[in-house]
């Protein structure tokens, strides 16, 4: 079956996230699917609406300026859609959407004090993200470069989008745990391989074609 | 009128609404628990009770901890953490399945005192 070349425009779910393809645009779409369980340290007021729709906008300002438009894209291969794009590129852009069903990931959001501090995490086997109001406020962390700081919103959103496999790239023995200045070792910075997941599902999407991670942003 | 509340109250519970996380549930209560329970505990009681932990490390705190040690500056102030003041313990359990327990301890002369806990499992990722 032949496709439809330069201007696809395809979709596609994944378990992490969904995808959209834009051959006229040159973009990829990466959306992830939330639903909160919104929760207070004792003591703490309850979120009101208005909380919510403020940590949801600033947590996903922290995701996009980690993660979106930093993969830049090349797609190779025997399909229509490939040869058309020989020479061309796509960027990735990352978007996060709240939801009350057929949400990606749970996200337990919790509220603390300023100046607090509350483990966060991602459990890949439950499907969910746990995160508090600490968590858009970059940081140095143990071990990073001079200068540089690390957002754990950021870092957790990775995990979520498997950008490291299911590791942290800081553990004794990982592969690039020399890689300090990378955002899923205790650094900030995006790298090709955290493209890696993504286009291998792209990859799936579109018969003969593959996608693979040309540069970063 | 009592006999509608009971009714109303029976129904509830009978079709799961009490057990509906609600929104602006208190934060983990089990971990939150789990979290106090450990507080000021003997390092020696600990082991004589879960038995000898799976792993452990003694390491000087820096303000720095990534992330699973994050909780840990709640408890100490920053001064003493950045002037390498604060020793701990981490010692880690594995529990049922995948859940594991990691319990901080602070040296105190020549004991050790739990300070705070973790509940964690297999595969989280921090």
């Amino acid at each position: 079956m032949a496709d439809a070349g330069p201007a696809l425009k395809k979709k596609k779910k994944t378990k992490l996230f969904d995808l959209e393809i834009d051959g006229v645009k040159q973009t990829v779409w990466v959306r992830q699917l939330w639903t909160y369980k919104w929760q207070a340290k004792s003591g703490m007021p309850a979120w009101d609406a208005k909380q919510k729709k403020t940590f949801h906008a600033q947590i996903e300002a922290a995701i996009r300026k980690t993660w979106s438009g930093k993969f830049v894209l090349e797609a190779t291969g025997t399909s229509s859609f490939a040869k058309a794009m020989a020479g061309k590129t796509l960027t990735v852009y990352f978007d996060v959407d709240s939801v009350t069903s057929g949400a990606h990931y749970t996200v337990i959001a919790n509220k603390i004090p300023v100046g607090t501090w509350s483990g966060s995490k991602v459990s890949p086997s439950k499907m969910v993200i746990t995160i508090d109001t600490e968590d858009m406020k970059p940081e140095k962390k143990k071990g990073s470069a001079k200068g540089d700081k690390q957002t754990v919103a950021s870092h957790e959103f990775g995990h979520a989008i498997k950008a490291a496999g299911w590791s942290d790239e800081y553990k004794a023995g990982h592969v690039n745990k020399a890689d300090v200045r990378s955002i899923m070792n205790v650094g900030s910075k995006v790298r090709k391989r955290h493209g890696a997941h993504i286009c291998a599902e792209l990859s799936k999407m579109i018969p003969n074609t593959t996608f693979t991670v040309k540069s970063v942003k | 009128m009592k006999l509608a509340a009971i009714l109303l109250v029976t129904f509830l519970v009978a079709t799961g609404c009490a057990a509906q996380p609600s929104e602006n549930s208190d934060m983990a209560a089990d971990e939150m628990a789990t979290a106090g329970e450990y507080a000021g505990a003997r390092y020696s009681n600990v082991v004589a009770s879960l038995g000898a932990p799976e792993s452990e490390e003694d390491f000087v705190m820096v303000w720095g901890e990534l992330e699973f040690r994050i909780e840990l500056r709640n408890f100490f102030d920053r001064d003493d953490i950045e002037a390498g003041k604060v020793i701990l313990r981490e010692s880690t359990w594995s529990l049922d399945g995948p859940q594991n327990l990691t319990v901080w301890f602070q040296q105190e002369g020549d004991m050790w005192a739990g300070v705070h806990s973790r509940l964690w499992e297999d595969g989280d990722l921090f």
